[in-house]
């Protein structure tokens, strides 16, 4: 019924990348909080959650990739989350997320949208 | 009021995923009184969420419960309605937006009524005994009302 989840964590040059695939409900918890805690382990500092490959995304989805948000933030991390299409760009900005989306398309490239770090809290 | 026609009934047990039937149906639907674009994307994604609801929250994820969808017109609206049984929690609370500082708790975190409000035209919320009633209705373009 669902489409199954997978993320995969791509690490490059200056920012690693988590891929999402599949369905991103409530039950989404327990793959990306593996795939943040690999990134992690592997020296990630700079993280972009990309969704392109998700074309369904429930509130409890959205409540994970919200506190996976917080979280990076909380270690002095940054995690942009790319790829939404049109309606969940819609739905982020409603959400009060919109300042936590990056759009690929926009002027300047993904140093930018990592430019105001802070420390961890 | 005009009369309203009853067009689909569509009961899907209480079981996450089996929302994603309610908006294939309600696409089908939707798409054959003339709404199209982001408005089906809304409609999609507020039935979604009224389901997840009722299947959580109104049922209890008892799985042979089922969630009963009603699809109907009064010749200006495309109605959708979500019903429950009532055996769990009967007062909704309404969500609102994220605070990143303090993260949401729990499952949905009440974030799912937020959307239902945002997305569609009209909604009205009955809670009895009996179950939870979630009323959307969504205008029909001009073009489809002549």
């Amino acid at each position: 019924m669902a489409q199954e989840l997978r993320v995969t964590v791509q690490p490059q040059a200056a920012v690693t990348i988590l891929e999402v695939r599949g369905d991103v409900t409530m039950d989404a918890e327990g793959e990306l909080a593996t795939a943040y805690e690999t990134a992690i382990a592997a020296g990630a500092q700079d993280l972009i959650l990309s969704l392109a490959g998700t074309e369904y995304m429930s509130s409890g989805g959205i409540a994970v990739i919200t506190n996976l948000v917080h979280a990076a933030q909380a270690s002095g991390r940054i995690m942009k989350i790319s790829g939404l299409n049109p309606h969940y760009q819609k739905i982020f900005r409603m959400m009060g997320l919109a300042q936590y989306c990056w759009d690929p398309a926009a002027p300047g490239d993904y140093r930018g949208a990592f430019a105001n770090r802070k420390e961890p809290s | 009021m005009p009369n309203k026609q009853r067009l689909v009934e569509l009961r899907i047990p209480s079981v996450f995923g089996y929302e994603k039937v309610a908006m294939a149906t309600v696409t089908a639907v939707a798409t054959r009184l003339g709404i199209t674009g982001e408005r089906i994307s809304d409609l999609r994604t507020a039935v979604a969420e009224a389901c997840i609801n009722a299947i959580e929250y109104g049922n209890g994820s008892v799985a042979d419960v089922p969630v009963v969808i009603t699809m109907s017109t009064d010749g200006r609206h495309l109605l959708v309605d979500v019903r429950d049984r009532g055996l769990g929690e009967t007062k909704p609370r309404m969500g609102k937006m994220v605070d990143i500082q303090n993260p949401p708790t729990g499952p949905h975190a009440n974030m799912g009524l937020f959307l239902i409000h945002a997305l569609v035209d009209e909604v009205d919320i009955v809670c009895r005994a009996s179950g939870t009633h979630v009323h959307m209705a969504m205008r029909l373009p001009e073009m489809a009302l002549h």
